[in-house]
């Protein structure tokens, strides 16, 4: 019997080889050290874990400069990635305030950060019902602002490119929500509706059934 | 549980990718969809909503072909990690063959990754099952973000917080790049397989 078992497996094993091939990511991913694909227990989990356990060396090495004046404006952006509450997005909109004096004598930087300020409360009054797209745009306008402040020597006319950039592609959102709808559901593009019913259907069945099971044998206990 | 058609032979599995929001459940699901797009015949559905959550599930059906005359096909399925959405990871996790279990490597999400591993393990408590009864697969995602120089949990930390109990096979992973997505998924698919041999009796 237990041979029974090894053939299945190796016939499994080998059918899925033969379907998804044998290594991953190789596409657009050069490790430095190539992971074995092997559970990690029964290989190099210690050297792995040694490497995990010190990336404060490696950003050291990655020599990141000085730290960035956005640094506090990014990780509170990457927070309303994680989880959208007034206390994240109201941490955001104060930093943004901060910069906003920081740089009021900056006319590009200030548009840019006033962009942030105008998206950043759209998506306080939305919440969860947001437009699927309007972090992407938070993003976007946040690399705009990175990459001028990063480069003092930038020229007015280059800083402009970018901001414009990002003013063509907020108005193009603006667009996109566009008028408020009031209770509106959340918007759901090209999904196939058809599909989830199926699979919905299927469950529901089989819930069906359990559940009349249940109750059949609730009342043969009685 | 596997639906078993013996007159047709044919082996439906399902197979769920579980785990804390925003680990990336489903990015693994895209990665294999379109790595594998002219061989995997189904469509994946996916319903999202604001940054990219997922709102119900995202599904994925993958035939594997015969193997020892059983025709088997796999369903993916990913749960949202939302914490709020439990009504509907219960839906899906109903009838589950295989999970695969896609812990987020940030230090921040540490307590994220425990927390989910717990409503899991209620959860399966709510069918009467128990974890480890079911086959399950750990994935250590984001290991790419290392390179950026973020903070992420070691490994052996991962291993003690999520798997000192369960011991079950697992894999550091970047579904971003793919890493180990693709073994991560093969060995779900071939414990899922050995698991129902019972039930099948193949080759017997
Ligand atoms: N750098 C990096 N980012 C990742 C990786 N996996 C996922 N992400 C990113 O993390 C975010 C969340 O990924 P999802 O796949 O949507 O996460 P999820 O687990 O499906 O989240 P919910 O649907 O909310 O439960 C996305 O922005 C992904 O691009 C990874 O391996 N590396
Ligand atoms: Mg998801």
């Amino acid at each position: 019997m237990a041979t029974n078992k090894d053939d299945i497996t190796s016939d499994l094993d080998n059918r899925l080889d033969e379907l998804f091939g044998e290594d991953d990511g190789e596409d657009s991913f050069v490790p430095e050290k190539k992971e074995k694909p092997q559970p990690i227990k029964q290989s190099k989990a210690s050297s792995d874990a040694k490497e995990a356990a010190k990336p404060k060396q490696k950003a050291v090495q990655k020599q990141q400069p000085m730290q960035s004046p956005l640094e506090n404006l990014k990780s509170s952006m990457l927070e309303m990635d994680w989880e959208l509450t007034d206390e994240v997005i109201g941490k955001f909109l104060s930093e943004i305030d901060k910069l906003k004096t920081k740089y009021s004598s900056d006319k590009m930087i200030f548009s840019l950060l006033q962009l942030h300020e105008s998206m950043a409360k759209y998506i306080r009054s939305k919440k969860i019902n947001a437009h699927p797209d309007s972090m992407k745009l938070v993003h976007s306008v946040f690399e705009g602002l990175d990459k001028i402040i990063a480069a003092p020597n930038m020229t007015e006319d280059e800083k402009k490119k970018i901001a414009v950039g990002e003013l063509k592609l907020f108005k193009a959102f603006k667009q996109k929500i566009g008028p408020a709808v009031k209770g509106a559901a959340p918007r759901i593009e090209g999904i196939d509706i058809e599909a989830i019913r199926k699979v919905i259907k299927a469950e529901l069945s089989l819930f069906k059934e359990e559940l009349l099971k249940e109750m059949k044998s609730m009342r043969i206990g009685r | 549980m596997a639906l078993i058609n013996p007159k047709k032979k044919e082996v439906q599995v399902k197979i769920v990718y579980y785990g804390p929001g925003r680990g990336g459940k489903t990015t693994n699901l895209e990665y294999i969809n379109k790595k594998f797009k002219e061989r995997i015949k189904g469509e994946m559905t996916t319903v999202k909503t604001y940054g990219d959550r997922t709102l119900f599930f995202d599904f994925l059906p993958v035939d594997i072909g015969k193997i020892k005359g059983y025709d088997i096909k796999v369903q993916f399925y990913t749960v949202p990690g939302q914490v709020k959405y439990n009504a509907t990871r219960k839906l899906v996790l109903r009838g589950v063959d295989g999970i695969v279990f896609v812990a987020d490597s940030l230090v921040v999400r540490r307590k994220m990754n425990i927390l989910s591993l717990q409503n899991l393990n209620e959860n399966l408590s709510s069918f009467n099952r128990r974890i480890f009864d079911v086959p399950i697969v750990l994935q250590y995602n984001k290991r790419d973000m290392e390179k950026e120089g973020i903070p992420l949990l070691s490994v052996e930390t991962l291993e003690n917080d999520l798997n000192k109990q369960l011991k079950a096979p697992s894999f550091v992973a970047s579904a971003l790049t793919g890493q180990n997505v693709v073994t991560t998924m093969k060995k779900a698919i071939s414990l899922t397989v050995a698991s129902l041999q019972k039930k099948l009796e193949l080759g017997g």
